[in-house]
């Protein structure tokens, strides 16, 4: 198992009066290799949860767990888990600050003692990676498109080589387009290399589209986990904890409606629908 | 009603650089007063430079722009069509300057100096519009995304704007505020205003009367939503998304199915093809 969560409580400011229990009692195992999404409303804790997975924050109770390096409220120092783990955040082209696109991805290799032609391979792969044409390397990162700045800094990420990648939140702004290829190209490394990720996302279709399994969390604890199948078929619980499945999970609950249970309940995404629908028509499946 | 007639933008020369690509050009746009409309459009495709010209945050470099019949490049009109065209932005947190949700609302009011009793009374209607009544003392940075965001939107009513543009505003919100906002769009449209909602989303546009779909500063498409969408060959080389049952709809109809293109949800796509399937 690549990350173990056990018995995980935050309290930002405590015995202050603005004390706040972010999270209670979370349990949770990710396998190493896994695509995982962690979906909940604002505020629910997500984001509390991957900055102790990144070694940003130290547990108040429990522990966190990714591969041989264990952190609890005792550990004095969070940063041997950030070997392993990359994070981009949200907005990542606030982590921008060098002078050129590639000095900028080389910083996070070169802290890692790497130098020389490995480091220039390693920026090269890595642009590759976060798809930026090789033309931008000598360009300043600040006139690029957003687009164009969110993968530099996700390139900067992918450089470091972690085995674990957290993306918070990593299309929040981008066009369509520019929100598919990007997790096309993540998804293509996750499979091509192993890498472990963890998407934060506010999109229930991205996470039907691309985990293989789903963490929901509301107010602070872990209440669902499960395949993307068996999480967005719990349509009244998602609901209350202000989700909600994807259009495709909704079109095909409303099929099983008319047409009977005949039709899987795992249909997620409009290909998985497309496929179904134009088989069963074409009389392959008896319906 | 905001006229457009040729209208072209582009930023001003700095320095040594020059002066930079048309952002927009040679725009023709009416909006109607009342009017419910939604602008879609690749990033960098001109939406957000467009909405700007609506509320005079910009000028136009060239063509002729009016807001009710003033011109923004009126000094005095300007601030009048200011509080005339409100904007409400994409990211909840960077939109709020007071301590608690009545004193931020009453934040542009006092700067216009309006009365007492006259602010007392417009904040009063502007929450209870966006449902943020019993939260009045409540502070801001305490409250969802949703309610931020219904926020931003009650500052806006408090100057009573004939008109509100919504730049990408439902973009960092999760579900729950989405619906929110969307729902608060809906009750400022049955009551008169004028609603502009940029987005990427096809499930929002699909709310509004009219779509416009921008691409490389001009306007690509425009008319029903429903029909934009039920034509998705036509959008491939804008990347537009469309609505799910729509892409479903038309995959299948490639694969030859006798599907209509008549279905305005997900729900009669479904009773199509039942109807189709159940047959045999």
């Amino acid at each position: 198992m690549g990350i173990v969560v056990q018995g995980l409580s935050h309290v930002y400011m405590a015995g202050t009066p603005f004390e706040k229990k972010a999270l209670s009692d979370v349990d949770l195992k990710v396998e190493t290799g896994s695509f995982v999404a962690i979906l909940g409303a604002t505020g629910s804790g997500k984001s509390t949860l991957i900055q102790h997975i990144a070694g940003l924050l130290r547990p108040t109770t429990g522990s966190v767990r990714v591969f041989d390096t264990v952190v609890d409220g005792t550990t004095k120092k969070l940063a041997p888990l950030r070997r392993h783990v990359g994070v981009a955040f949200q907005y990542p082209e606030h982590q921008l600050f060098e002078e050129t696109v590639a000095k900028d991805i080389a910083y996070g290799p070169s802290n890692q003692g790497i130098d020389g032609e490995a480091l220039t391979t390693r920026v090269r792969q890595s642009m590759e990676w976060a798809g930026l044409p090789e033309t931008l390397a000598d360009r300043s990162p600040f006139q690029l498109s957003g687009g164009q700045m969110r993968r530099v800094a996700i390139a900067g990420v992918l450089a470091m080589e972690p085995r674990v990648l957290i993306l918070d939140e990593p299309t929040a702004g981008l066009d369509p387009r520019g929100q598919r290829e990007l997790l096309e190209q993540i998804n293509a490394l996750h499979h091509e290399r192993g890498m472990t990720v963890l998407l934060v996302s506010h999109s229930m279709a991205e996470a039907a589209r691309y985990a293989d399994k789903i963490h929901v969390m509301h107010k602070g604890r872990r209440v669902l986990s499960g395949t993307p199948g068996e999480v967005f078929s719990q349509r009244e619980a998602l609901e209350q904890w202000g989700l909600e499945p994807p259009p495709a999970a909704a079109l095909c609950h409303s099929l099983r409606e008319r047409m009977g249970p005949s039709v899987p309940e795992d249909l997620l995404t409009v290909e998985a629908l497309a496929e179904y629908l134009s088989d069963r028509w074409q009389g392959r499946k008896s319906p | 009603m905001i006229h457009l007639q040729g209208v072209g933008f582009r930023y001003p020369s700095v320095a040594e650089s020059g002066a930079g690509e048309w952002v927009l050009s040679n725009l023709d746009v009416t909006i109607h007063r009342g009017e419910y409309l939604a602008v879609m459009g690749p990033n960098g495709s001109g939406k957000s430079t467009m909405a700007r010209l609506f509320n005079g945050l910009l000028l136009p470099t060239e063509g002729v722009l009016t807001v009710d019949g003033l011109d923004p490049h009126d000094t005095e009109a300007v601030w009048e069509i200011r509080r005339r065209v409100g904007m409400v932005f994409q990211n909840p947190d960077n939109q709020i300057v007071a301590t608690t949700v009545i004193d931020d609302i009453a934040f542009g009011l006092e700067n216009r100096g309006v009365p007492r009793d006259e602010m007392v009374k417009r904040i009063q209607d502007a929450m209870a519009r966006v449902g943020l009544t019993s939260l009045e003392k409540a502070a801001p940075h305490h409250l969802s995304g949703g309610q931020k965001q219904r926020l931003a939107i009650a500052g806006v009513l408090a100057m009573r704007p004939s008109v509100i543009i919504f730049d990408e505003a439902t973009s960092m919100l999760d579900p729950l505020g989405r619906k929110e906002v969307l729902a608060a769009m809906q009750s400022l449209h049955q009551e008169g205003t004028t609603v502009i909602h940029i987005t990427h989303s096809a499930d929002e546009a699909l709310q509004a009367e009219r779509l416009l779909v921008m691409d490389k500063g001009q306007v690509v498409r425009e008319g029903k939503p429903l029909h934009i969408f039920s034509h998705p060959e036509e959008l491939e080389e804008l990347f537009l998304e469309v609505p799910m049952f729509i892409d479903l709809r038309e995959r299948l109809r490639r694969q030859g199915m006798a599907l209509s293109r008549d279905s305005a949800n997900s729900e009669e796509l479904v009773e199509e093809l039942w109807g189709l399937l159940s047959k045999g």
